[in-house]
């Protein structure tokens, strides 16, 4: 079975029908496990004490921001390279919802940082990149709602989201490049993870129902989408047959 | 988790207002979806076609 085979829109509709109910309700379970290990299993920090726990949601947020922006600029490749029928429609139906996580881990991290830090911001590189990829989200939204000719507004989309990368990897590697308040890679990272299990172990299954939910939400967005691309052509075809 | 630890209050702020923005996400997404339905089976059930009759001519 090729994947190109559900670059059909009517295949991925049917596809689309087949795994919304496994995709939705699989993301609500490892979300509600996730919780209670993070909430009740999890002890508190030596050091941080019950604010630790916010990192359940922070980090998992901030990772999907950072994820969902790398989908937008592979699908803009894609459509550019092979044309794709859905690959547009994929990154304008991701967008609002990498804008949601990259709002979500802002301000996580800030109500977090107040009790931690002293401070509710500071504009260090970490912070700083997080927001500009707010931006960029914000600002590739904005291509899609200003322009009305969806050909014109998916060729200026697809250079936002391929400019806009080059922040990724930035964010990513802020705190080894820069001194930042915060703190260092503590999971991906040469040497292995330096979080204790107790605490690594619901931050990866939340950081796994967060990414599920978004492709549950990015499914039903994106058939919204397909749709929404037929009563157009419907609309055209009636307003010129009366 | 002790709930009356010291900043608990910020624990559930970020909690609930994760929860508010993401339900609100989700109930507009499914709002979208219900209303492109309807209208998609509302031009279907008038029978529009999807392409116009004639095509339009290539030259200029």
């Amino acid at each position: 079975m090729k994947i190109e085979k559900y670059a059909n829109p009517t295949r991925f509709l049917a596809l689309q029908e087949k795994m919304q109910p496994w995709l939705t309700g699989s993301a609500a379970f490892i979300i509600a496990i996730g919780l209670y290990l993070g909430l009740v299993v999890a002890p508190p920090d030596y050091q941080q004490g019950e604010t630790v726990r916010i990192m359940f949601i922070h980090v998992p947020s901030a990772w999907n921001a950072m994820m969902v922006y790398t989908l937008m600029a592979v699908s803009s490749i894609i459509a550019i390279v092979f044309r794709h029928p859905l690959a547009d429609m994929a990154a304008k139906a991701a967008a609002p919802f990498g804008a949601v996580f990259a709002f979500l881990a802002l301000a996580t991290g800030s109500l977090w940082g107040k009790p931690m830090w002293g401070t509710w911001w500071v504009w260090d590189a970490r912070l700083t990149s997080t927001f500009v990829l707010f931006l960029l989200y914000l600002g590739y939204i904005a291509v899609w709602q200003a322009i009305e000719e969806p050909r014109r507004a998916a060729a200026i989309a697809r250079i936002v989201a391929i400019v806009g990368f080059i922040n990724v990897p930035i964010i990513k590697f802020s705190v080894d490049w820069w001194n930042s308040l915060h703190q260092g890679e503590s999971i991906f990272r040469a040497g292995g993870p330096s979080i204790y299990p107790t605490i690594l172990w619901p931050l990866l299954v939340m950081g796994l129902g967060y990414t599920l939910m978004f492709f549950a939400l990015e499914f039903s967005a994106l058939r919204s989408e397909v749709l929404a691309r037929r009563i157009r052509q419907m609309e055209i075809a009636e307003a010129q047959g009366s | 988790m002790d709930l009356t630890a010291p900043h608990d209050g910020f624990v559930f702020a970020a909690y609930g207002l994760s929860f508010v923005v993401l339900a609100v996400t989700i109930a507009l997404n499914a709002r979208r979806a219900q209303v492109t339905a309807r209208r998609l089976a509302e031009l279907e059930g008038r029978h529009v076609p999807r392409r116009r009759a004639t095509p339009r001519s290539v030259s200029a």
